[in-house]
């Protein structure tokens, strides 16, 4: 017994010591190495939930002060960043946002959602050149995600890069036959290239996928009108506009089918 | 004898006090009424929908003439698509007074939101005929008749408006459509110029002059004339459409293409 109580000092100090280190160890990063998440990495994960919680209550001035704080504990926090763009840009303060998503991927080389984003975002801008090269790491880091390759392919398209778009079309047709997005945008490859008979392949494939694919109706509207067939062009932009009978390229295309189609003659008497 | 007079005074102070509830009852109601209208137009600004017809609701119950509720309740059913319901309540505001301009535009709305332009026409008319001085209700029985697809009737509508005001972009740029439905494409030409001397940065006009030359195969007119319409409003996505279409006409797909993957 008394060599016990002798002893128990040496107890308390070892285990206060221990404890200290431990606290040490954990604040300087150690914590990702098994020792479990700091005070300051969990207040920063609190901080960030409270944040995207405001947000998807539409609170985003609320919530952009949460993602700050929470960056102020952990400024490497690469979620943070990307919540804190989402908060901008839904702010329309879309510098400050592009600048979050930067630091994001500063933070994590590897954040697809912060690749992801900074490519929308660059893109949005009008800076395809660097949108590619920032979808370019996102295919890198996720490429069995056919979403990420659809949007590289629609950024090249954008760009005006239709061969490059097209192979990326092509990879995320290759993880999903139907991803009729993909072979949408690969019917507009088709078009740009004066391919009409491939074009109208794919869109029917695409159509017999979804019947109300309206962006498909008035692309084959387009295809067919290509190809002279006026009549099948105004029925194409027919179909798209009973899905939406406002859409603005079915509406330009059957007014120029049609009167290509029904009032060609009209039209020459005036000439 | 004093109890006689007391019973007396009594008798008279309820006796005021009752001619005094009578009197003010209705005021009260409608006071109120002008509350629950308030609180749901709060609703309303704030995107509750749902809540801020229960409060018009409240106040069309206490005040079943308070016309003001009615169209306000038609506008939030219109805003969560309950067009039937709103059509309902506008139809009751005009039991109520069947000279208000509100119900009948509400009207208008709610059936050219279900496509029935016939009856949308209809109310337009009516309305028309209520505030013939009006140009805007001309214009509105125009666009209804236009919808519909009576052109030529559409276009007696457009020139009720032009009367009132020469100037009047909006009817004119409608007439010189009409007119093209018709057939009638160097009228509608010679409107569109007149407008392009009233406003030549009206986009609308712009954009139809390209239409007429490309419809004539005048595609270095029409792609001038879509590329201004660009430039006064860039996120517009009309012009944008109609240049790749002005494109494929002439089988230069590479542009079209371009132009279209990026409207």
């Amino acid at each position: 017994m008394r060599s016990l109580s002798a002893i128990l000092p040496f107890i308390f100090i070892g285990a206060v010591a221990g404890g200290l280190c431990l606290e040490a160890l954990c604040s300087s990063g150690a914590a990702a190495s098994g020792f479990g998440p700091s005070p300051w990495q969990e207040a920063a994960r609190y901080m960030d939930r409270l944040g995207a919680k405001l947000s998807s209550a539409g609170e985003h001035a609320a919530a952009l002060e949460c993602f700050n704080e929470s960056l102020e504990q952990n400024s490497s926090y690469a979620d943070a960043w990307v919540h804190r763009a989402g908060s901008e840009k839904a702010l329309k303060n879309y510098n400050a946002s592009r600048a979050s998503l930067q630091k994001a991927v500063e933070a994590d080389r590897r954040n697809a959602a912060a690749w992801s984003a900074l490519a929308d975002a660059l893109s949005m801008e009008g800076d395809y050149e660097n949108a590619s090269a920032a979808a370019a790491e996102l295919v890198r880091i996720d490429a069995k995600n056919k979403a990420c390759w659809l949007k590289k392919g629609n950024i090249e398209q954008m760009r005006g890069n239709f061969p490059a778009a097209e192979a990326d079309y092509n990879r995320a047709i290759d993880i999903d036959p139907k991803y009729k997005d993909a072979l949408y945008r690969k019917a507009l490859c088709a078009l740009h290239d004066n391919d009409t008979d491939q074009a109208l392949e794919l869109l029917d494939l695409v159509l017999t996928l979804d019947p109300k694919y309206k962006q498909a109706s008035t692309a084959k509207g387009l295809a067919l009108q290509a190809q002279g067939e006026y009549e099948g062009a105004v029925k194409s932009f027919d179909k798209a506009l009973e899905t939406d009978a406002r859409w603005t390229p079915a509406l330009a295309g059957k007014m120029n089918a049609r009167w290509r189609w029904e009032g060609i003659e009209r039209l020459q008497t005036y000439s | 004898m004093v109890l006689y007079r007391k019973m007396n005074m009594k008798s008279a102070a309820m006796l005021s006090a009752l001619f005094l509830i009578i009197l003010l009852y209705p005021v009260c109601l409608g006071e109120e009424a002008d509350y629950y209208d308030w609180k749901g137009l709060k609703a309303y600004d704030a995107k509750n929908y749902s809540d801020s017809i229960a409060w018009f609701d409240k106040s069309i119950e206490m005040d079943p003439g308070y016309i003001d509720a009615r169209i306000h309740k038609g506008r939030a059913q219109r805003a969560l698509k309950d067009y039937n319901g709103s059509i309902d309540t506008y139809m009751a505001a005009l039991q109520v007074d069947s000279l208000k301009r509100d119900a009948w535009s509400g009207l208008i709305e709610s059936y050219s939101a279900l496509n029935n332009y016939s009856q949308a026409a209809e109310a337009a008319r009516s309305l028309r005929e209520i505030e013939p001085a009006r140009k805007e209700n001309w214009l509105a029985e125009g666009n209804m008749l236009q919808m519909e697809g009576d052109y030529q009737e559409a276009l007696e509508s457009y020139e009720g408006a032009t009367r009132i005001d020469p100037q009047y972009k909006e009817a004119l740029y409608r007439k010189a459509v009409s007119l093209l439905a018709l057939g009638r494409p160097e009228e509608a030409e010679g409107i569109l110029d007149q407008i392009l001397k009233i406003d030549a940065r009206y986009k609308l006009a712009i954009n139809g002059m390209g239409l007429i030359h490309l419809a004539q195969g005048e595609y270095g007119e029409a792609s001038e004339l879509f590329e201004n319409a660009s430039q006064v409003d860039p996120a517009w996505s009309q012009p944008k459409c109609n240049m790749a279409i002005s494109l494929i006409e002439q089988q230069r797909m590479d542009e079209a293409m371009k132009i279209y993957a990026a409207i």
